[in-house]
């Protein structure tokens, strides 16, 4: 598997989970990630506010993304181009 | 002479506002970035813009000590104080760029081959310690061997983006610009032509880091339009 930076897995997380929210086992296939290592992240990204649990009706676990987490996918977009741009990651590590 | 050290003094200033502001803009987004996501890339990041800015500090800090006390320096002393703050700013900016370098690197494995580079100057700066004018052979030496880091770390810079950025896009066609002013200023620097040499550095550092802060305002248009 190719070198991914943790902006870029942080980033494809956030753009997995969308403004409509998402489980894990889809956002572990979008990063392309194992469901444990993707719910160590998703931990961590709650503890910073960025992303709230909620268990719909049928018992299901449902990721979205707080206000501050919109903010920050923008600006970790803004971070990602400009690093691609720079030459500091592999120009196809990210594609939106 | 004290009429161009004193107009490169006053122009250092002036480059070094513009500079100091574009510096703190592109670094804020890197800091936004790393306060969320803690990432060890950006963390290197942050700390080559921390480094930038302490350059430009510094460089303002020692220039305008000097536009306001000139009167009391002989020409010599204006000479080895303005040197000195451009080697001074030189070194700390050197150290930014291997930081910057290091920020491309997958693990610290990789980091340890650009270690080299911060060992040269330690190497000069361990024969200058032997001498006797050490503040005139820091001046002079040090500014040296900073320049030969720097351009070699750009050329690496450059390879880097060679090898990995988008070529289709104009904007990171503009930073490979900012890198080769960077090198050429070095270069330049390295001949018999100071002061100018300083003030043209300062120029050409200022405008690779306007070419950055547009690819910032680039970048965040970019990443508008795909909302």
């Amino acid at each position: 598997m190719k070198y991914r930076s943790d902006i870029v897995i942080i980033l494809d997380i956030l753009d997995a989970i969308g403004e409509e929210g998402a489980l894990i086992s889809h956002i572990a296939t979008y990063a392309n990630m194992p469901n444990p290592r993707v719910k160590e992240k998703l931990d961590v990204m709650i503890e910073n506010g960025l992303v709230t649990e909620e268990i719909d009706k049928s018992g299901r676990r449902i990721y979205r993304l707080t206000d501050k987490g919109l903010e920050t996918r923008e600006k970790l977009r803004e971070t990602v181009y400009m690093l691609k741009q720079l030459g500091l990651i592999p120009r196809d590590s990210y594609k939106p | 002479m004290v009429e161009i050290n004193l107009w490169i003094i006053t122009t250092s200033l002036g480059a070094g506002t513009i500079l100091l502001y574009v510096q703190a803009n592109v670094f804020s987004l890197f800091l936004k970035s790393y306060k969320v996501t803690r990432a060890p890339q950006l963390k290197n990041i942050t700390y080559a813009f921390t480094l930038f800015i302490a350059a430009t500090l510094s460089m303002m800090a020692i220039n305008t000590y000097l536009s306001i006390f000139a009167s009391e320096f002989a020409i010599e002393e204006l000479l080895l104080y303005r040197e000195l703050s451009t080697t001074i700013y030189n070194i700390i900016f050197a150290l930014g760029l291997f930081f910057l370098l290091i920020s491309s690197t997958k693990s610290a494995t990789d980091a340890i081959l650009y270690t080299p580079l911060l060992l040269l100057p330690e190497i000069v700066y361990l024969q200058i310690a032997a001498e006797d004018n050490i503040v005139e052979l820091f001046a002079v030496y040090g500014r040296i061997a900073s320049d030969a880091i720097i351009i070699i770390e750009a050329s690496f810079l450059l390879a880097l983006y060679l090898t990995y950025s988008e070529k289709e896009v104009i904007m990171g066609k503009l930073w490979n610009i900012g890198i080769i002013l960077i090198m050429f200023s070095r270069a330049m620097d390295l001949l018999p032509v100071k002061p100018y040499s300083e003030m043209f550095m300062i120029f050409m550092d200022m405008v690779a880091f306007i070419l950055l802060y547009l690819m910032k305002k680039e970048a965040e248009i970019f990443t508008r339009e795909e909302k």
